[in-house]
């Protein structure tokens, strides 16, 4: 005979505070470290990305398909779209160059700072993945219980196994078999 | 082993570095030394995963550090078979 757990209960508050900030759903849910463990994770990620991309890497209107996924890690891609669109489509963070475009087509202009080839490419791919690892963590919060993490939660380290009942000595002496006399 | 110090010195000379303006535009050099970015890659989805998944929060960093050397190893053994195929094996079929 076989038992299944309970379906855990979908928190959408947990949810909602994992993506305000990566690893924030575990921390207001009595899972700190755990939350910590999970935020070093995507902001290594993120800051990668942006540092090696530049601001240039989060485009809401050039890569769109990308920018929905990076969306994921919350507040912080829509800061960094948002300084894209007002430091370098601008031109106020560097002068404004003159693309090449097709003859006869319109004059197409763009910040110095645009990055481009593989800048661009990873780090637009390393904000993409800590915006999908942050959906993966956020679901994780959601439906993780409250301070499950707390020494007192009742499972053995490791596998998550309950503990087993300590094995009696009488045990092995029986199973033997001799019976002497 | 060479070439690639070269590269790594010249991207990361003083005179490059002073002139970038971090965060705002593109890391110098990144054309030259983007293989490198599978480690900080490997180690941030790691993290991330095993943040989830491991059930001893104790063995978490010990958890992410093996998956990190799990993932670089892989990539690693990925870009040497497809050298030894392509550089080696490849060119010494009959070209017809």
């Amino acid at each position: 005979m076989t038992t299944t757990s309970p379906k855990p209960p979908f928190r959408f508050g947990p949810f909602l505070l994992g993506w305000l900030f990566p690893g924030l759903g575990h921390i207001m849910s009595g899972n700190a470290k755990r939350g910590l463990y999970a935020m070093s994770g995507i902001l290594i990620l993120f800051i990668t990305g942006v540092a090696v991309g530049g601001i240039d890497c989060v485009d809401r209107k050039e890569d769109r398909l990308w920018f929905f996924g990076q969306a994921g890690a919350g507040p912080i891609t829509l800061a960094v779209g948002y300084a894209n669109d007002t430091l370098l489509k601008t031109g106020s963070a560097a002068p404004m160059l003159e693309a090449p475009s097709v003859p006869g087509g319109p004059r197409v202009s763009v910040s110095a700072f645009k990055g481009i080839a593989h800048a661009n490419d990873f780090g637009t791919l390393l904000v993409f993945l800590a915006g999908l690892l942050n959906i993966c963590v956020m679901l994780d919060a959601a439906v993780r219980e409250p301070s499950s993490d707390a020494p007192t939660s009742g499972r053995r380290a490791g596998d998550g196994t309950p503990r087993p009942a300590p094995a009696s000595p009488a045990a092995p002496a029986a199973s033997g078999g001799g019976g002497g006399a | 082993m060479n070439l690639s110090l070269d590269i790594l010195a010249e991207a990361l000379a003083p005179t490059t570095i002073l002139a970038w303006k971090p965060f705002l535009q593109p890391a110098p050099g990144v054309d030259r030394w983007w293989w490198l970015l599978i480690v900080p890659t490997a180690i941030g989805i790691s993290l991330a995963y095993k943040a989830t998944r491991s059930v001893e929060l104790a063995q978490v960093p010990r958890d992410a550090a093996r998956m990190s050397l799990q993932i670089i190893g892989a990539i690693v053994a990925s870009a040497v078979f497809l050298y030894l195929l392509v550089i080696v094996l490849l060119p010494m079929l009959p070209a017809e």
